[in-house]
């Protein structure tokens, strides 16, 4: 109980952090469209001069709605906290959690979901706009079912992230200064979880290849669920998937920072 | 009124940024080549559009995928530019006016605006950019069956010169703003969104937007007006508009700067 309670204080905390910056995150928000604004023309003017109904296996509703939600949803599931967990195991910051009753991933784990909320609700913001006012999203079937699995495969997806980008951090107790490491990690993952462009636009062979990587299940994957390219058959599977590689990641994780803090030796702090 | 002496100095001063940033940064050669892998991870990810282009075969008002080829090229010369020039200047001046580091700058016997606009250069950053940059526009002009004159030639450097007075001014105003603010982060998050996003024709877009970057915020005029000088689709109006923004931005930022020094109180020291 005692335990429930003091990482409720820490999604709370995560939750006041990003709202001390409220404006700040509402600007970013408008940043975090700017891109879909360009592929949003890109891609109208594209459909306008083919005379097929479909792009990449996309129809143009289809293309529009993944170009809006890949946006927001890689804002959303992007941790960007290997810098603060890097500069923890650098400068003795994580002495603290050595000798308190609190273990550092519970911290960072909480700490990443309250810093989300804001987040999430501008999300959910999102797509209730997107499903009730915008014309582009009148042509795509929305049944409850892939619904329920894409609220799902949000959270699913945001636990793979959390948990690909604690294991990737674990580098910082091998290498000292990796800060250029972790800029050009974050670009790449965003890239090949299809946070830019859809992953067809590259060709179905690295499609295919991705697909059985986890970067898959990060943006692509519960973006397509929406947008209705995944199959209804395929929609559970999907979310076990996501589920196994949870498990694996965490499995990665743990032996990663194991071995990790065989090495560590708490300076400063 | 102009004082040549005085610019030669300035020049003189702006060749020992140049050699001690750089030998700063051999200083750390480990970090110089991560920066550049970094840099390189950026531009891969910008390349995409040029992959975009091509396999979509997009044609925006008449300009095919080689037209299209040379406004990219000239918005990866003038990313370079940026990056190797002001990038570095102009985060580091937010954190120079809060932290109050402006008040010893300011006794210096050089030009302030000067001095914190231009005192680290980083050459590794800028070269992929422009070397990337300069490979696409030839591309793309002989591509385009452009004739090589003198004519075209010399305008295309004139509109260099232009785009590089415009990203000065308008990539400045986020950190200008540090001189009121005490967070510029999300401003400056919009500004890199809006360069990023300024990477094709501006007819690509709404005539409001068109008309917003190019009279308001001009970023259109730093990427579309040389290709479009070249290619013989400026009107007089918008050659002499080409010319007069950059003298009247710089003025408007050098009239903020002044306001803003006068308002200045040294933060911490």
């Amino acid at each position: 109980m005692k335990n429930t309670n003091q990482y409720t204080v820490i999604f709370r905390f995560g939750l006041q952090h990003a709202l001390e910056y409220r404006s700040n995150f509402f600007l970013s928000l408008i940043s975090a469209f700017v891109p879909a604004v360009v592929q949003y023309y890109i891609w109208s003017t594209v459909y306008r001069s083919y005379s097929d109904s479909t792009l990449f296996g996309y129809s143009y509703e289809q293309m529009i709605a993944y170009t809006i939600l890949a946006a927001v949803v890689s804002k959303l599931v992007m941790t960007n906290m290997e810098h603060a967990v890097s500069n923890d195991i650098k400068t003795g910051g994580l002495n603290r959690y050595l000798i308190q009753p609190i273990s550092y991933f519970g911290f960072r784990l909480c700490h990443y979901f309250g810093q989300k909320l804001l987040y999430i609700i501008g999300f959910i913001v999102i797509i209730t706009l997107i499903l009730f006012v915008s014309p582009a999203s009148r042509h795509l079937e929305h049944e409850p079912e892939r619904i329920v699995i894409f609220i799902l495969s949000i959270v699913m997806a945001m636990v793979i992230s959390f948990l690909l980008s604690f294991a990737v951090s674990a580098i910082a107790f091998w290498l000292a200064d990796i800060s250029y490491f972790f800029v050009v990690t974050s670009l790449v993952i965003n890239i090949v979880s299809g946070g830019m462009f859809p992953l067809e636009l590259f060709g179905e062979g690295f499609r295919s290849v991705i697909s059985v990587l986890p970067f898959y299940y990060m943006i692509y994957w519960p973006v397509n669920v929406w947008t209705g390219i995944i199959p209804a058959s395929e929609l559970w599977l999907g979310l076990l998937i996501q589920l196994v590689w949870s498990v694996v990641l965490g499995g990665v994780a743990y032996t990663s920072w194991k071995l990790g803090f065989k090495r560590y030796l708490g300076l400063g702090g | 009124m102009i004082h040549w002496s005085e610019v030669k100095r300035h020049l003189h001063i702006l060749r020992l940024f140049v050699k001690y940033s750089l030998m700063s940064q051999m200083e750390y050669r480990f970090n110089f080549i991560t920066g550049i892998v970094a840099e390189v991870a950026f531009l891969i990810a910008k390349l995409l559009y040029v992959l975009l282009v091509f396999k979509t075969n997009l044609h925006i008002d008449g300009l095919s995928p080689d037209v299209i080829l040379m406004f990219l090229g000239v918005h990866f010369v003038f990313t370079g530019i940026y990056m190797g020039f002001f990038f570095q200047n102009f985060l580091l001046l937010g954190q120079t006016i809060r932290g109050g580091a402006l008040d010893m700058m300011m006794t210096k016997p050089i030009s302030l605006q000067f001095l914190v606009s231009l005192r680290h250069i980083d050459l590794g950053m800028a070269f992929p950019n422009v070397i990337t940059g300069i490979v696409l526009i030839t591309k793309g002009w002989n591509a385009s069956s452009i004739m090589w004159t003198w004519e075209t030639v010399v305008g295309f450097i004139v509109f260099l010169l232009v785009g590089v007075i415009l990203t000065y001014c308008l990539m400045i105003i986020p950190s200008l703003l540090s001189f009121w603010l005490l967070d510029t982060s999300a401003a400056a998050e919009i500004s890199y969104a809006l360069w990023d996003a300024n990477n094709m024709p501006a007819s690509l877009y709404h005539r409001a937007i068109q008309h917003i970057g190019t009279f308001i915020l001009p970023f259109f005029l730093i990427t579309n007006y040389g290709p479009l000088f070249v290619l013989g689709k400026l009107s007089a109006l918008q050659l002499i508009w080409a010319l007069a923004a950059p003298v009247l931005f710089f003025f408007l930022i050098r009239t903020v700067w002044k306001y803003a020094l006068r308002q200045y109180n040294s933060s911490s020291l």
